[in-house]
């Protein structure tokens, strides 16, 4: 809630920074869409992080409609901030042909192995906090439903559709957008494993219940964002 | 002559979309950084009776309105109901939001509320 707290205008000169930055990682760096200039790539990795930053902040209901305008913007910002330089700075983390031994991985179940490495990365640091469990026991079931299409539909699009390098050799490997979503929900579910496995090492649970359940499919939303990028940029 | 492919229907919808977004926000806060307060936290109490009853005892919602140009941080509010007096912890109010919290007091007598301490952060 940091966003909610700090001067407006201190958010405002942080974005400004932020989009400079994302323009000059656009220029420098640059997504491989070549109808676009630096100038819009800059434009549409902070507006998308807003929006994403948004929709993410009111599915978990990190802000709701009955706070003040004022706060809900700051908390968006604020939050938009790491997600729009990490758009450019994924790009520039992906080799061109893909990371070493890419094309060996690729094969032989390679992408569950790279989806569940990057799952354990990203939800390593998260799943000893108390966020899961308090955010999980927040939400009504029909939140929940929305957080696990909101996390198969952002790997479809990371992998398969992010204007990250090898994205033409990913679906030409996979054939049709049947067996992409195929693997993206197998994925998808090994991220899920990982997020439960790593709350029951953490000792954040003491039974398989419900609550575990909706616990595993809050830090799942990670989980899957990490296995995403794993893929993506192998 | 520039090489450069043209957009697809979709890209400028996404490209329109962001440039709503950005200015959006950027004219929100700059409008709120410019016109909002700036003063210390103004906390406003209520106690509302919810109309449920938990073991013999009313419920009742007590909000804190911050009404001020200050976050005020770890609130302690002192409720009091005849000989029950009860301490409600509040992590913090930002500007112009109100929180909520539940009490239990006894039926019959009206509750009393009292902001104890907090620091403006």
């Amino acid at each position: 809630m940091l966003g909610a707290t700090i001067n407006p205008l201190g958010i405002v000169a942080l974005l400004i920074v932020s989009f400079f930055l994302n323009l000059l990682l656009s220029r420098y760096v640059g997504f491989e869409d070549e109808a676009a200039t630096p100038l819009e790539d800059a434009i549409e990795g902070l507006g998308v992080s807003i929006i994403l930053s948004a929709g993410l902040l009111f599915l978990l209901e990190r802000v709701t409609l009955d706070m003040a305008a004022e706060n809900i913007l700051g908390v968006v910002a604020l939050c938009s901030v790491p997600i729009s330089l990490g758009f450019a700075l994924g790009n520039a983390l992906a080799p061109a042909s893909g990371g070493e031994g890419a094309d060996r991985v690729a094969a032989a179940g390679g992408q569950f192995l790279i989806g569940a490495g990057g799952a354990l990365i990203l939800s390593l640091n998260i799943a000893p906090t108390e966020e899961p469990i308090l955010i999980a026991y927040q939400l009504e079931v029909p939140k929940l439903i929305s957080v696990v299409i909101l996390s198969l539909l952002l790997s479809y699009l990371i992998v398969f559709f992010a204007e990250f390098r090898g994205k033409e050799e990913r679906l030409e490997t996979r054939g049709s957008a049947a067996a992409a979503m195929g693997e993206t929900i197998l994925v998808y579910l090994i991220a899920l494993l990982v997020a439960g496995l790593l709350l029951i090492a953490f000792s954040q649970t003491d039974r398989v219940d419900i609550a575990f359940f909706a616990s595993t499919l809050v830090l799942g939303f990670p989980a899957a964002m990490g296995a995403a990028l794993g893929r993506a940029l192998l | 002559m520039s090489t450069r492919e043209r957009r697809n229907g979709f890209e400028l919808v996404v490209l329109a979309a962001s440039l709503i977004a950005i200015a959006g926000v950027i004219g929100g806060l700059a409008y709120y950084g410019i016109t909002s307060g700036s003063g210390p936290a103004e906390l406003e109490t209520s106690m509302i009776d919810t109309g449920k009853r938990v073991d013999g005892e009313k419920v009742y919602s007590l909000t804190v309105k911050n009404k001020g140009g200050t976050t005020a941080e770890d609130l302690i509010v002192e409720v009091t109901a005849g000989e029950v007096t009860l301490e409600v912890d509040i992590r913090f109010v930002t500007k112009g939001d109100t929180e909520e919290a539940f009490v239990m007091l006894p039926e019959g007598i009206e509750p009393q509320v009292k902001i104890v301490s907090y620091t403006e952060h």
